[in-house]
């Protein structure tokens, strides 16, 4: 009786002794199962989880396609409120969807702001701008709390770079989104993203923070040099021809000692090898 | 057989094991689970239509089509299987008890061992089937939905290739063709994507780790039958250990952050005893566009394994001195 | 060697925290020889299933030690020499007699053609040939009692527990279930039985121990307990009359008397209920 007493907590001691390193290296798989996961999501915002997860167990999901259908409806009859909640119960139960965050803050950020700026209800300007600014902040919260609940993946943080870039205006947010995104990507995309970045640093420098301009310049040297470089130069595309063009600009205005540029100004005596 | 000497030791015997499990099989299966299996099916049919009655344009069509059917089939796999692990386990014990089977089976050359691993054997099995019936089910919804998707969206980006060529009628025949081209690659690369969004490895491995799962609830179920006094008990507690182990990763951020006596032993308890369910909901990554790797599900079965094998122990210690 | 045997056998049951213990069986020292009946009498709750499963070993006992052909009763290997039929015996409800018979056939070891023979055997030896291949559900309480007796021997064991093998069975399904233990044990088997039921065990038991509250207070061979030593009875064939008046002239001249001219009426169930009321009148001793 007593020893198997014993046993007993010698069993329990044992499981519990191996169970933090081993679900420590299942979380290294999958970061949202970490100890530390969700560290900057609100306290209310991950006991919501865990007891939606918890209630609606293996339905969860379903729950949120189906107010994902409740939101899409209202969208349709232009309930922008009712959308809204739809939306951030439906994010709330599946967080880990990348494409509810998504498409839940372009509705809000695009259509309903657009609907609010163009109300016919409401004659003053002033205010429709005003809701309109509204709509778009609502979006972004909603756009930076699915980054907070998926904080080591990419596809979020170029949605908020296109959300700061085209909705706010705001070039040199939307390129730290871009360039955190590709921090994040290892897929195929990464390519696209890396030149996103590069485009939307230079323009954040040129025109709103002109002191950024050495860093967008370095960024597209760098990129240069680490991925078109190697390519002959009969072989290049128009994204060649162009981040070339753009390049030899920056080093024009920024007066980079010809030693140092990528694109030196042609020699008298060297020749540009001709397109075939 | 009286005149040959017997031995005075009987060792550990996976063949009664296996006696005991086929019997327990037809006992679970006798109860009224297959009820649940019919209710499975309507769903995927009902799953599998539902999603149509809605347009969200283009891309969004397909993925929240095919994710609703996958919502819908790992779902409802999980809570069956969990009712159907709970409940059937849970009076494994009591119905022997109270049918006094157990006095002459225990009255035969069986370890205790032999008895429960058997126990859980048959429920296992009934586990087993179960999941791979509502899997292969859910499998071929999800295939025909596919083919249909890809069916129909390949030939509509043709048709619209071909119309808006019929509308032209100055276009030289190669450029016709070229355009032709370009919308058979275009309609092909949308089949691909949708084959992609299908994921039909990631719902196998999604499906193997459910099972893993469910044979974990299984256990623990057995186990509280082995000291249990009441089945209700048995399977509230069950039940109730269920949902702890879903809410186990929120205990744990809980436990790092509490401030109360009361909130710190609650959290403690669940993070040092009560294994992380959540770790085999592969579905959140399914459709997070993540599918793991075989290796990494590997490590999910073996976690899952290493609680079996402590769950099934602790059964063991408990019905080894357990009083008939 | 004893087909059983323990020593000091005892079981004490906890009730609650700060209810007192129940002790459902103290101190027994039971030997039961190879070959013979023995019959554990006793009303309900006097210990008899106690034993049993101690000897089982589907309990542990409080204090004492219990032995199955010298084999401790905690070791499996105790078990592969003992059949056990036991009370109200139900079996799986979906199985056919043959289906359960195989069941418990397997899980000693059996297989093949050796487990069809044998259950065929068996079935023909419990006589339910008939009924072989009908599920057990409906079945009736003397069919279950003999699929269990089937079940009990389906390994040869060299010994049999049976715990009220003839309770609830009707007058003849018990006499044919009596029959068959008299057959067992001349197949060599030894026997173990309980029951409350006292008359229908006192023709076949060899010897008979009475518990009462967990103490044994009275064993012996049925024919020593049942012989009245104060009296005696003679059968006589073909006595005419007469003949009966003079032996009662007989007898008085002797200083006798003569109670009765017929069988003498002393049954098992007189002498059990002599044993527990003179129990009773003496204070319990200290175990």
């Amino acid at each position: 009786m007593r020893r198997t007493a014993l046993l007993i907590v010698l069993v329990l001691a044992l499981a519990a002794a191996v169970k933090a390193p081993f679900e420590a290296s299942l979380a290294a798989d999958r970061p949202a199962l970490a100890r530390s996961a969700g560290v900057n999501i609100k306290m209310r915002e991950q006991i919501g989880q865990g007891l939606s997860l918890a209630l609606l167990g293996g339905f969860r999901a379903l729950v949120a396609d189906l107010l994902w259908i409740a939101a899409h409806g209202a969208w349709e009859e232009r309930r922008w409120f009712t959308m809204r909640q739809d939306f951030e119960a439906v994010t709330m139960l599946q967080p880990q969807a990348m494409f509810f965050w998504d498409l839940a803050s372009w509705h809000l950020a695009w259509n309903a702001s657009h609907a609010a700026s163009t109300d016919p209800a409401e004659p003053r300007l002033a205010v429709r701008l005003r809701n309109q600014r509204l709509w778009i902040q609502a979006g972004r919260e909603l756009l930076e709390r699915g980054i907070a609940n998926n904080p080591d993946r990419f596809e979020l943080y170029e949605k908020l770079g296109w959300m700061l870039k085209q909705k706010i205006e705001d070039p040199c947010g939307a390129a730290d989104a871009a360039l955190a995104a590709v921090k994040r990507c290892q897929s195929w995309q990464r390519d696209y993203l890396q030149r996103l970045a590069g485009y939307w640093l230079e323009e954040c420098a040129r025109e709103k923070n002109p002191a950024r301009l050495r860093e967008a310049y370095d960024y597209w040297r760098d990129l240069w040099r680490r991925e078109y470089s190697q390519r002959p130069r009969e072989h290049w595309d128009t994204i060649d021809k162009n981040l070339s063009k753009r390049i030899q600009k920056l080093e024009a205005d920024l007066a980079v000692p010809e030693s140092e540029r990528l694109f030196p100004k042609p020699q008298p005596s060297a020749t540009i090898p001709a397109k075939s | 057989m009286n005149d040959t000497p017997q031995p005075d030791v009987v060792y550990f015997n996976l063949g009664r094991v296996w006696t005991i499990a086929l019997n327990t099989l037809v006992e679970v299966t006798r109860q009224k689970v297959f009820y649940f299996m019919i209710v499975f099916a309507l769903l995927m049919i009902a799953a599998a239509n539902f999603f149509s009655i809605f347009t969200f344009g283009e891309e969004a069509q397909h993925t929240l089509q095919l994710k609703f059917i996958k919502d819908t089939g790992l779902g409802a796999i999980g809570i069956f299987g969990a009712i159907i692990a709970i409940v059937a386990t849970a009076q494994l014990l009591p119905a022997e008890l109270e049918n006094h089977t157990i006095y002459t089976i225990l009255a035969k050359p069986v370890h205790r061992s032999e008895f429960l691993l058997g126990k859980f054997a048959g429920s296992a099995l009934l586990l087993v089937i179960s999941v791979m019936f509502m899997g292969a089910l859910f499998l071929s919804v999800v295939f025909l939905k596919e083919r249909h998707l890809a069916a129909t969206n390949h030939h509509q980006t043709i048709e619209l290739a071909e119309s808006a060529l019929a509308n032209q009628k100055d276009i030289p025949p190669a450029a016709k063709e070229q355009i032709l081209t370009q919308a058979r690659q275009k309609a092909d690369q949308l089949v691909a994507d949708i084959h992609k969004t299908a994921g039909y490895s990631g719902i196998v491995k999604a499906l193997v780790a459910t099972l893993v799962k469910l044979l974990l609830v299984a256990a623990i179920t057995l186990m509280l039958s082995t000291f249990a006094t009441s089945l209700v008990f048995t399977v509230v507690v069950s039940a109730m250990l269920y949902f702890a182990g879903h809410l186990e990763p929120v205990a744990q951020r809980f436990y790092a952050g509490s401030q109360t006596v009361a909130g710190k032993l609650m959290s403690a308890i669940i993070t040092w005893v009560v294994p992380n369910l959540a770790a085999f909901d592969l579905a959140d990554d399914l459709f997070a566009g993540t599918p793991l790797a075989w290796l990494k599900v590997l490590k999910i079965v073996s976690y899952g394994a290493f609680y079996l094998l402590v769950t099934l122990t602790l059964a063991h210690l408990f019905f080894r001195q357990r009083e008939i | 060697m004893l087909a059983i045997e323990t020593d000091g056998l005892t079981k004490r049951y906890r009730l609650g925290l700060r209810r007192a213990d129940v002790l459902a069986l103290s101190g027994l020292n039971l030997r039961v020889e190879q070959g013979e009946v023995y019959g554990l009498l006793g009303p309900n709750g006097s210990g008899k299933s106690t034993t049993l499963k101690l000897v089982l070993g589907l309990i542990r006992p409080s204090a004492g030690h219990a032995k199955i052909f010298g084999r401790p009763c905690a070791t499996v290997a105790s078990r592969l020499d003992v059949g056990f039929l036991p009370e109200n015996p139900y079996f799986y409800r979906y199985l056919s007699g043959v289906e359960t018979l195989q069941f418990y056939g397997r899980l000693c070891g059996m297989t093949g053609a050796t487990l069809r023979q044998r259950v065929e055997e068996l079935l023909r030896l419990v006589g339910l040939t008939d009924a072989a291949d009908r599920p057990l559900a409906g079945d009736s309480k003397g069919m279950l009692q003999r699929i269990g007796l089937a079940q009990a021997l389906i390994h040869d064991p060299r010994l049999l527990l049976l715990d009220e093998p003839t309770a609830g069975v009707d007058p003849i399904g018990s006499k044919e279930i009596r029959d068959l233990i008299v057959r067992l044990r001349g197949m060599g088997k030894t026997v173990l039985l309980c029951s409350h039921l006292l008359s229908q065990v006192q023709d076949v038991c060899d010897r008979v121990g009475i518990l009462n509250l967990g103490r044994m207070v009275l064993e012996g061979r049925v024919s020593d307990l049942l012989r009245d030593q104060k009296r005696l009875a003679i059968t006589v064939e073909n006595l005419p009359d007469a003949a009966r008046a003079q032996i009662k002239q007989w007898a008085d001249d002797w200083g006798a008397n003569l109670v009765s001219v017929e069988h003498p009426q002393t049954t098992l169930e007189d002498l059990f209920l002599d044993a527990v009321a003179r129990a009773r009148q003496q204070p319990p001793n200290p175990p």
